[in-house]
């Protein structure tokens, strides 16, 4: 890395936190290191490795958040707030599932406490934003974000499990078992919460 | 007629991984395929409402410093620890519980009524008792009870007036004397 890295001030850390030590720059480049790598360097005290971490899937936990509460401030809010959970809670990674699918676990129980002390905001920005309007006479861009618009109203009203589900399969294209690992269910269960969150937003959008 | 397809079953089949003896239970049902039809247009309006807007690139630029900022936020607030009122609230309730044990302890033998003891409870009593008698002092006094009579043991436990009067005709002069010099000495010591 060619710039000073912001890790090189030690930072305190507390009783649960990993024992990092001074940042150790010079020929330490892992921006090419796969995930198990940059988790073994970070326990190692390689603060660097996190910032790859933290880079590499900051938009994946962003959208996740985003696509929960559905406003930049709070998705931003939470994505951050899931990596200060990642840096301390890393070191009790056990490797079972990917960075990845860890990370969305961190991300959607961020997304569901918060559900549970917040409502969702409803939708807050014009439709038209959300869509891809290059090809598309502006009647029809028009009439396609009013009705994006709308299916996102109706996906805010769903049960946060059904909401989750619905959100991580059809949108991170994530396997049932993957979403299963994440919630904490069966696939048997995902399946059925994917079931009734669309047979719910059917019934939704028809009224 | 088969069963129609279950939830999972509808997910499998829109999603195309749905066992060949169910398929064929869905094209030729007309129910389950008008639930797997309606599945599939909801399905499609979800994935065509999924745009999400990119934040700015500044955004990005500045995600990294803020991770970082909050880290070190939350690790001074931890190394700091909990926030004083809350030491002072778990301080309270501690010092309040013990006042309250001590106070339930101290009036405990006023509130407890007295009660008739059923006599299984004596004869639980008295084994354990029994079991305290292998300890030598207990035993000794097991034997100095055992060897006197009823009246005897009423006589020095709870003395009579008359019985203290025939006590004190059995002294000698001598250990009269010294009696009256003993209680002499208490009842001066008493009332200064």
């Amino acid at each position: 890395m060619g710039r000073t890295s912001p890790w090189s001030t030690r930072v305190t850390t507390a009783r649960s936190m990993p024992v990092v030590t001074p940042a150790r720059t010079s020929g330490d480049d892992y921006t090419a290191a796969d995930d198990r790598t940059l988790i073994e360097a970070f326990r190692a005290g390689h603060r660097e490795a996190f910032d790859v971490i933290v880079s590499r899937h900051q938009r994946q936990v962003y959208q996740v958040c985003y696509r929960f509460v559905r406003n930049h401030e709070d998705a931003a809010d939470l994505a951050q707030d899931v990596f200060v959970r990642a840096f301390k809670g890393l070191k009790n990674f056990k490797g079972d599932s990917a960075l990845s699918t860890w990370l969305y676990r961190v991300g959607v129980n961020a997304c569901l406490n918060r559900a549970a002390v917040k409502r969702p905001l409803t939708e807050p920005l014009e439709p038209s934003r959300h869509v891809d309007d290059r090809s598309d006479d502006p009647f029809h861009v028009v009439a396609r974000g009013e009705k994006a618009a709308v299916v996102r109203r109706a996906i805010a009203q769903l049960p946060p499990k059904q909401r989750a589900t619905l959100l991580l399969r059809v949108y991170q294209d994530l396997s049932h078992e993957e979403i299963a690992g994440i919630l904490g269910s069966s696939v048997g269960a995902v399946k059925a919460n994917f079931f009734h969150a669309l047979g719910n937003l059917k019934r939704l959008l028809q009224s | 007629m088969t069963h129609h397809l279950s939830a999972q079953e509808q997910i499998e089949a829109l999603e195309g991984v749905l066992v060949a003896a169910r398929q064929r239970h869905l094209e030729g049902c007309a129910a389950c395929a008008g639930e797997a039809a309606a599945l599939r247009t909801v399905w499609g309006d979800v994935r065509e409402a999924g745009g999400i807007p990119d934040p700015s690139p500044l955004f990005w630029d500045h995600f990294q410093a803020r991770v970082h900022s909050a880290i070190a936020e939350d690790a001074a607030r931890t190394a700091v620890g909990s926030p004083w009122w809350q030491g002072s609230v778990r301080s309270f309730l501690v010092v309040g519980a013990a006042a309250l044990v001590v106070i339930a302890v101290a009036i405990a033998p006023r509130v407890v009524p007295s009660v008739a003891v059923p006599d299984d409870t004596l004869a639980s009593a008295a084994s354990e008792i029994d079991a305290l008698t292998d300890q030598v002092q207990w035993q000794f006094m097991v034997d100095v009870l055992g060897s006197l009579e009823t009246d005897a043991v009423q006589s020095v436990l709870v003395p009579s007036a008359r019985g203290v009067d025939a006590a004190f005709e059995t002294l000698s002069g001598q250990e009269r004397a010294t009696f009256l010099r003993l209680l002499e000495a208490e009842l001066s010591a008493g009332s200064e």
